[in-house]
């Protein structure tokens, strides 16, 4: 069933009576959707808006950069989904401030993506979403406007396999978001030739797109900061044979 | 199959405040008729109907307020009197107990001989006329009690059929009621005969439950069990309450504790005993059973029917304590994990928690349930051995502990894992790099090949960390060991010299596996 008629034939998607609930049904929006401290920085009003859409760019730290976004809403009280992202790690989103209690993961969704995605819009304050195949833009609009109708956030990542240089040219939706964030640079602390294990790292983060006024704004994220000392410290790993 | 029974007394606040089924009673809640007599209902009155209105139909009715403190304190000698015939009864409401009927049965030989039995104590002067229904669900015999006179049997297997032509109403639902209604599904049947997955996309979870009720299940969402060990606070009264007020004030704080404990588990309490004991030793023991779940409120006003019930006795046969109260226990007799029950644990239930619930029910109606998770963190090793995925509504399952696994890969942990982990080759100058059984490596390793085909050149690099898992197992034995490898720039795949490329700035750390000499990237820190 293509988006359209799925829209159509949705009793729910009429329009009058969805915009009044949409108002009662929505958190307090500025502040439900802040932004993290790093990330508030980079953006005017510190947040997300409510109906928007926000892009996040290959690249490494695409992943942490996600997590960080999220975190932040979801721990004041908005709820989210991933969806078509099947390698993410749960427990480095818990690492990151994420916490699980309200957010769904739709690893395959299958030939379906659109309508889901639609369901999602209904349901959730933000919906992370790495489209599987090139979207057309007839539907990314039909989306846009759901998202801005429910005041839900849509947000597009590009979370192909990491470091394979073909995520960086795709282009599978057509509309540019309002705002953009590319990890444009990375560092990881704590490892030496043969020794060592990793304890920290550090992404620069660019935002760009319609929401930023004037020149494109960069910051610094700091991941793994979170770890006490003796984690630190610990030996990690036994030492029987292997290889026979 | 499991088999049920409901005792339930019609018209119970009536009755309980001392009025006959043939006097026109009604009580009136904020305006409106919430119970009518028989007598009043003759006259045109009927429950939901405004107070003036009924007045109309009826001028002689006398009109009464709730008191349902009353009910319960009319109701205790009934209860105490049951008791005497079955063990397990559960008190839903003052009027209704249900009990679960294949042991009682088996031991009164058949359902019908233990319905005699309960007519037969029920049939001592001063207790008002009882019905009795069986069934295979709670919900069923309820509605068997309405239907027979003197008790009603539907026969094992048949509680569908039985259900089927009752109207939509009796799930007390009510936007299911109006919805469905306009959809020209009036009965249980019908509602039924739907397919279970339209229900849950459509009208999500609650309805779901109700489907299950009306084919004559006992809902099952809700994972009920037993509790593994004893769930139970208590609190010791000092000086006794010898008022039931002083004693539900304390019970308010213990209602609060028993929450906190219950939530900690991530439980919910669906059927729960109330004891407490006097002074004088004398005791009493309730088991209550949730319309759907216990809230602290909820919890408190049991407390206060049960004492009030106990402390005022006034029936036969019951003898009032002859002390205070110096002891009050609240143990979980049936608990329920579920998600969906979960989120009405963490704090009240917001608007936006419950448009979330009920979109991604519908997610689920679209994509079958193994498609959208929620996500749990437990033990192991390996990072992908951490993370458990749960079907969205699936109640929890159990956790390896999280501590101690000595052997975790540290943190910060890796952000992407992958489900398959990707075949990659890694070099030294002599060729590829092995680990050797002392678990060695056969030289410092120099280049990383992607499975795109990219060579990337290794800045640093740490490992290798030994693994060997379940060695008591043959089969399942697992002997790998570790890397963390951090690479920047891609290398031409021709010349193999360090040409810095435009990716200069991205460094790049992967956790690499090596089984029999074969390297995996198993987890990416991006």
């Amino acid at each position: 069933m293509a988006l359209s008629t799925a829209l159509a034939h949705d009793p729910a998607f009429e329009v009058a009576s969805v915009r009044s609930q949409a108002k009662a049904l929505r958190l307090d929006a500025t502040d439900a959707l802040r932004l993290s401290p790093e990330l508030a920085e980079l953006v005017p009003g510190g947040c997300l808006r409510p109906g928007g859409s926000v892009g996040i760019s290959a690249g490494v730290g695409h992943t942490s950069l996600l997590f960080r976004l999220i975190s932040e809403p979801i721990a004041r009280g908005a709820w989210a989904a991933i969806m078509g992202l099947p390698n993410i790690n749960a427990h480095a989103a818990v690492e990151c401030g994420v916490s699980l209690e309200r957010l769904a993961f739709i690893p395959e969704p299958g030939g379906s993506w659109l309508e889901v995605t639609a369901a999602l819009l209904d349901a959730v304050d933000l919906v992370i979403v790495n489209p599987p195949r090139v979207c057309r833009p007839t539907d990314a609009r039909r989306l846009l406007a759901r998202a801005r109708q429910r005041h839900s956030v849509l947000i597009l990542t590009d979370g192909s396999v990491p470091h394979s240089r073909v995520a960086a040219t795709r282009q599978l939706w057509p509309e540019p978001p309002d705002l953009v964030f590319t990890p444009t640079r990375s560092q990881w602390r704590g490892l030496e030739h043969g020794h060592g294990c990793l304890t920290a790292g550090a992404i620069t983060v660019t935002a760009s797109g319609r929401r930023i006024n004037g020149p494109a704004r960069s910051g610094r994220l700091d991941l793994g900061q979170r770890q006490s000392a003796h984690q630190q410290k610990l030996p990690p790993f036994t030492t029987s044979g292997v290889g026979e | 199959m499991m088999r049920f029974l409901a005792v339930w007394f019609p018209y119970w606040s009536i009755t309980a405040a001392g009025y006959s089924p043939d006097d026109p009673v009604a009580i009136i809640e904020s305006g409106r008729v919430l119970h009518c007599s028989p007598a009043a209902y003759r006259d045109g009155v009927r429950v939901g109907q405004r107070r003036r209105e009924a007045k109309g139909n009826s001028p002689d009715m006398t009109l009464l307020a709730p008191d349902p403190q009353l009910d319960m304190a009319k109701f205790e000698p009934i209860v105490a009197v049951l008791t005497s015939v079955v063990a397990r009864l559960e008190v839903t409401e003052p009027g209704l107990c249900t009990l679960a009927a294949d042991g009682p049965a088996r031991y009164y030989g058949g359902e019908s001989a233990l319905i005699h039995e309960l007519q037969e104590v029920l049939s001592e002067p001063g207790i008002p006329p009882a019905r009795i229904g069986i069934a295979d669900s709670r919900f069923a015999a309820k509605l068997a009690t309405r239907t027979g006179n003197d008790g009603h049997l539907v026969a094992p297997g048949r509680t569908k059929d039985f259900l089927s032509s009752f109207p939509i109403t009796t799930l007390n639902l009510d936007e299911l009621s109006t919805l469905s209604r306009r959809l020209g599904i009036h009965t249980l049947g019908q509602f039924a005969d739907l397919p279970t997955r339209s229900v849950l996309s459509r009208f999500g979870s609650a309805a779901a439950t109700a489907h299950a009720l009306a084919r004559g299940l006992n809902p099952e969402p809700l994972a009920v069990h037993q509790p593994d060990d004893e769930l139970a606070v208590s609190i010791e009264l000092d000086p006794p309450a010898e008022r039931v007020d002083i004693a539900t004030f304390a019970a308010k704080k213990l209602s609060t504790q028993f929450m906190d404990l219950l939530t900690r588990r991530g439980l919910a309490c669906t059927q729960l005993r109330i004891e407490a004991q006097t002074e004088h030793a004398e005791e009493t023991s309730r088991i209550w059973r949730a319309s759907s779940v216990f809230d602290s409120d909820t919890v408190v006003e049991r407390v206060r029917w049960q004492l009030s019930g106990w402390l005022e006795a006034t029936g036969a046969g019951e003898t009032t304590p002859t002390a205070g109260i110096n002891l009050l226990r609240l143990v979980a007799d049936e608990v329920a994990g579920s998600a969906d029950l979960q989120i009405s644990l963490w704090g009240e239930m917001s608007q936006v928690d419950r448009r979330a619930i009920r979109g991604l029910d519908r997610v689920r109606g679209l994509l079958g349930s193994s498609a959208i998770f929620t996500a749990l963190i437990g033990g192991g090793r390996s990072p992908a051995d951490r993370v458990k995925l749960v079907p969205w509504g699936q109640p929890p399952p159990a956790l390896d502990p999280p501590m101690p696994w000595p052997g975790q890969v540290p943190t910060p942990l890796p952000a992407v894992v992958y489900a398959e982990p990707l075949p990659v080759e890694v070099r030294c100058d002599q060729g590829p790099v092995r680990v050797t059984v002392r678990g060695e490596v056969t030289g410092s390793p120099q280049q990383l090949r992607l499975p795109d085909g990219t060579w990337h050149r290794i800045d640093a690099w740490a490992g290798p960390w030994l693994v060997d898992e379940q060695w008591w197992e043959p089969e399942s034995r697992c002997r790998v060991a570790r890397f963390q490898i951090m690479t920047s720039a891609a290398v031409p795949a021709t010349g193999r010299g360090p040409n810095v490329s435009d990716a200069g700035d991205q460094q790049s750390v992967h956790l690499c596996l090596v089984q029999q000499n074969t390297w995996w990237i198993e987890a990416t820190y991006d």
